[in-house]
């Protein structure tokens, strides 16, 4: 029964992803996709370890609550409608245009009501619309969300890809040469912020010296195929890299001392390969920590992701905040925020479902 | 090489029974540390018939788990040096290579660890870790490998075989765990186990329990062992020679019922007045051997002994006593001034 | 990418008390080719040298004799010139020595880094030793609070921070708190303001962990039972312990700093006048095929500096390691 249970949280996550995945390359409406996909995390979630993901959901209140009131609060004693209507129009508009403006979005109502109205809005949601080019702002989101999340998914896999295999060779050579070339350019790479490497990577691969590689604007999956990964490669390489070695510093040490438990001698002592000791022995219990900063990491990455975004003009989650930020939309900003906090609370729950899946010493714990 | 490697084995398994399957010549083992070089195991030497079982007996960090180690050939390859000769089944295993060792290891020799807590892998299933081996060195389908797999379960005595098969070694308390790491060095037959201090970890009442089952299954499949242990009581009924060691070195070796009848050495003489016995009022104080083990490092010149002897006397500081053979068949001791007769000190059983 | 770096020492540097026997496992404990000993190579050395090479900066750049200001034009055209013996970096699009406005970035770029940091380190730490110390439903609140904060990107926050409260150029207030201040001022001490907030979570949980720890010790455990009052053996017995643990975090949270300051300053958000090795990054972004000296030299001086601070703070916690395992 516990076994079934198990099978129903994996089912869920990979359901998630598949979901995710699929409406990316079919061009599904974002927004529906991320609803299917949170439907399926929290149904497996909810199976695999019962009212604890409820608890966890009800933490969410209270975070989008504070995120919102927050910039509500910005938006209302920081800056005067005046202000936000003069810098939407230009210096030039007449009062009686600023009267409008004020008029059409609500400005001059009380701090409660205004937010009161965007939250049951948000509930169904509505996220409210743009001072600046009204329009939806759940569609800018809707349209933005799933670019990022292509970015950050390539990110990703091009952070494990390299991660993996150099952590678990430097610790497989650990304090040899090998060991000691891995982890010094690991910290080399750790030590270049994102948007330099972008820009070195634009140097090097862009028209600047070798060209091999576009610095063009975003191309869809479903225009072009190969425009669309030969465009993709820079950001995510100045995303990944990065990652990449902070991922493998992490598996590096945890898998040293795995290395050191006597299992590894048990299996040693069996007649097992060194490859096959290092892949299927001392691997998996050597995952947890990168697990984790892996879920952790991801708000952070999406700090990454628009910088990278803006460089290489990818319209994602990125370039929305950014622009919102910039020209003082705030309700724009709110939503992608809001949107942020949940996804991270979601891709906690989808982690949660991977240990369980990972260290079956957990799931005795819970149940 | 493989293939070479298969006659190889094919080869062993016919040598004629007269020959021993293990015999050890003046194996040394040195860790090269930065305090300077540590002999942990110093001119060992000794001979294992097949299906007899070897006690290895000695106070902690005299250097048993890296004897048995460096026959095995499982210490690490850096900062070790290892000299002497280890004959396996008449054929020199010291400087075989860690791939040409694999085909030895878990299907020639196989080794039960101290503590079954952490020597299972905690994220695989026990049945997976029981048929990793026979997949590896026997060439069976999933579906045999499995069944073979619950019947070693069963063998070891664990109730509901199939069901164990399918769990994780935390489900398992640490008696059941022992049982299957015992399980999992059976896998493929070994003719040589390794058992080093296979109870130490396990509560008293169990502790029996896996020697005795340790001693049905290698009566049953005619295998020889090696029995680690700090605690003579545990070797007593259950070895055909014990080897006592210190500081390294060989200091007593005797078929056991000699050894217990006629023990030389006043090391052999402090451990088994070390061990609780039943005769004794509950509250008489047990002997504990004073003093340190001796520094690895820097050797003394005489006899390592000798700081903690009651018995020392000038020429034990000055010239190491050699492991000599006494008058009974097959005792041999290194000591210049032999408790005379233990005679006293009757066969203590456990 | 900033809390990927800040995690990291949170995570698996678990001091490693080893079994002698337990190394014949894996053999490099006792390795002697040196790659990761304790001893302070060479490496070590240039990593400090260069800090205080930058902490100069930071404190004397003006002073440096033969050094060019920030604004002072060495050429009077845009004509980036490229790197030469008398200008090492070459100049940039308004004539100015791009090797000495590197020196003189060093100051805000490092300045509101460390500032930020220390400031991280109080709110972080207050929150985080109250929360482990008093436990139940303090630290409940606490570590939700923590969690709130960690589920916003710190990035946005900082950007939203510094976005509204110091506009580029846009409003007229020069007020920050009590005290009149020119707008650039005010910019610069929100970005100190916003990566301290930043900053405050990650340390948070580093120091509630690490309270947790220690409020177990006997000592403490002593203290409490001869009615010891609670504030003195926070500061007495507690933050002694609690705080060399956070020293390389500590240098850590610098190099991300300094790191999310150059990324605020090369969004241009906050003041854009001041001379940071982020803006002159930005500044030199748009003619990278042609001229590429121009974010050549400051993204030089910040690889450098937070390269030798990630390298400082993983030194610093293999001796925090070395000496939890002596006790
Ligand atoms: N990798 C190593 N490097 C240096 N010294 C080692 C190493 N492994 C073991 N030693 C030393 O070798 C000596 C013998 O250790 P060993 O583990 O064999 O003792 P033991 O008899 O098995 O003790 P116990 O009963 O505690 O298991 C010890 O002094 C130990 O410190
Ligand atoms: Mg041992």
């Amino acid at each position: 029964m516990n076994q079934r249970r198990e099978q129903a949280g994996a089912i869920g996550a990979l359901a998630a992803v598949a979901v995710l995945l699929l409406s990316w390359l079919l061009g599904v409406n974002g927004i529906i996709a991320f609803t299917l996909a949170f439907a399926a995390i929290v149904i497996g979630s909810a199976i695999t370890s019962g009212t604890y993901v409820f608890k966890r959901l009800a933490a969410l209140i209270p975070t989008l609550f504070l995120v919102t009131i927050f910039v509500f609060f910005l938006q209302t004693q920081r800056v005067s409608s005046q202000d936000v209507a003069i810098r939407v129009l230009g210096p030039g508009a007449t009062p009686e245009a600023v009267e409008q403006f004020i008029d059409r979005n609500d400005l001059a109502e009380p701090f409660f009501s205004r937010y009161l109205d965007w939250v049951s809005g948000a509930l169904v949601g509505d996220l409210g619309t743009s001072f600046i080019n009204n329009t939806s702002v759940t569609d800018q989101v809707a349209q933005a969300l799933p670019i990022s999340l292509q970015l950050m998914l390539y990110s990703q896999l091009i952070a494990i890809a390299v991660s993996v295999p150099a952590g678990v060779y430097a610790a497989y050579r650990a304090n040899q040469r090998a060991d000691g070339v891995i982890s010094t350019s690991a910290l080399g790479l750790l030590s270049v912020p994102n948007f330099v490497l972008a820009l070195f990577l634009v140097y090097v691969l862009g028209p600047g010296w070798l060209d091999v590689l576009p610095a063009t604007r975003y191309t869809y999956w479903g225009e072009d195929v190969w425009g669309h990964i030969k465009q993709m490669i820079m950001p995510s390489l100045a995303l990944g890299l990065g990652l990449s070695a902070a991922y493998m510093r992490l598996l590096r040490a945890d898998m040293v001392v795995t290395l050191q438990e006597s299992f590894i001698t048990t299996a040693k002592a069996k007649g097992v390969s060194p490859r096959k000791v290092l892949w299927s022995h001392a691997l998996r219990p050597s995952l947890f920590t990168l697990l984790t900063v892996f879920a952790v990491n991801s708000a952070g990455l999406i700090g990454g992701a628009l910088i990278v975004e803006i460089i290489f003009i990818i319209p994602g989650m990125g370039n929305l905040i950014g622009t919102a930020i910039v020209g003082f939309d705030f309700l724009v900003l709110q939503g992608a925020v809001v949107v942020l906090a949940v996804g991270f609370v979601l891709l906690n729950f989808l982690v949660d479902l991977l240990y369980t899946a990972l260290d079956p010493r957990i799931r005795n714990v819970r149940s | 090489m493989t293939g070479s490697m298969a006659d190889d084995v094919c080869r062993l398994t016919k040598t004629p029974a007269e020959e021993p399957l293990l015999s050890v010549e003046n194996l040394r083992t040195q860790f090269f540390t930065p305090r300077g070089a540590v002999t942990a195991v110093d001119g060992v030497s000794f001979t294992l018939e097949r299906g007899k079982t070897l006690g290895v007996v000695g106070e902690s960090g005299s250097g048993k788990t890296v004897l048995s180690r460096s026959i095995m050939n499982l210490l690490p390859s850096r900062n070790v040096k290892r000299t002497g000769s280890v004959r396996f089944d008449d054929r020199e295993i010291l400087n075989l290579s860690d791939s040409e060792m694999r085909h030895v290891w878990g299907k020639e020799m196989a080794m039960v660890f101290q503590d079954p807590m952490t020597s299972l892998n905690p994220v695989m299933k026990v049945g997976k870790q029981i048929i990793e081996s026979l997949r590896l060195h026997l060439d069976v389908s999933k579906k045999e490998a499995r069944s073979t797999g619950v019947e070693l379960l069963r063998s070891v005595n664990i109730p509901e075989p199939e069901k164990r098969f399918e769990e994780y070694p935390h489900q398992l308390s640490g008696g059941m765990r022992q049982r299957v790491m015992i399980a999992v060095a059976l896998a493929c037959g070994p003719r040589l186990l390794f058992a080093d201090e296979p109870t130490t970890a396990l509560d008293v009442t169990v502790q029996a329990q896996i020697l005795n089952l340790l001693q049905d299954q290698q009566i049953e499949r005619h295998m020889a062992m090696i029995l680690v242990t700090h605690d003579l009581g545990v070797v007593a009924g259950r070895a055909d020679e014990i080897a006592v060691m210190y500081g390294g070195r060989l200091v007593e070796k005797a078929p056991t019922a000699t050894l217990f009848r006629d023990m030389k050495h006043p090391y052999t003489e402090a451990l088994l007045q070390s061990i609780p016995r039943i005769e004794n009022p509950s509250h008489t104080r047990l002997k504990v051997i004073g003093g340190r083990p001796p520094d690895l490092v820097n050797q003394p010149k005489g006899c390592a002994f000798a700081a903690r002897c009651p018995r020392v006397q000038p020429r034990c500081l000055e010239e190491r006593p050699e492991l000599e053979p006494s008058l009974a068949a097959g005792h041999s001791f290194a000591c210049h001034f032999p408790v005379e007769s233990a005679g006293s000190l009757s066969e203590s059983s456990n | 990418m900033s809390a990927v770096e800040m995690s990291e020492s949170g995570g698996p540097m678990v001091p490693q008390v080893v079994d002698p026997i337990e190394l014949i496992d894996d053999g490099n404990a006792s390795s002697n080719d040196g790659y990761q000993g304790n001893q302070k190579g060479f490496f070590f050395w240039a990593a400090i040298a260069w800090l205080i090479f930058i902490v100069i900066c930071v404190l004397a750049a003006d002073w440096i004799p033969g050094l060019p200001g920030p604004e002072e034009r060495i050429a009077d055209r845009d004509i980036r010139e490229g790197p030469s013996a008398a200008h090492w970096f070459g100049l940039n699009n308004r004539g100015h020595d791009v090797f000495a406005r590197s020196i003189h970035g060093a100051r805000i770029s490092m300045g509101v880094a460390l500032v930020a940091t220390i400031g991280g380190i109080v709110i972080g730490g207050t929150i985080g030793v109250l929360a482990g110390f008093y436990r139940r439903g303090i630290d409940a609140t606490l570590t939700a609070l923590i969690n709130i904060m960690l589920a916003v990107p710190g990035l946005v926050l900082a950007l939203t921070l510094v976005g509204f409260f110091a506009p580029s150029g846009g409003f007229e207030d020069q007020r920050f708190l009590f005290f009149d201040v020119a707008p650039t001022t005010n910019a610069t001490i929100w970005a100190t303001i916003a990566l301290s907030i930043l900053a405050a979570p990650s340390i948070a949980r580093v120091a509630r962990a690490q309270t947790l720890v220690w409020s177990d010790r006997e000592f403490v455990l002593a203290s409490r039972t001869i009615g010891t009052r609670n504030m003195r053996i926070i500061f007495r017995d507690l933050l002694p312990n609690v705080l060399p643990a956070m020293v390389s975090f500590a240098l850590i949270g610098i190099a991300v700093l300094v790191v999310v300051q150059a990324t605020l300053a090369f969004f241009g958000v906050g003041d854009v006048t001041a001379t940071t090795w982020g803006g002159d990054i930005n500044i030199g972004r748009d003619r990278l095929d042609s001229e590429p000296h121009m974010v050549l030299g400051p993204s030089l001086f910040m690889f450098l500096t937070v390269l030798s601070l990630n390298y400082l703070a993983d030194k610093f916690t293999q001796f925090n390691s070395v000496r939890e395992a002596g006790v």
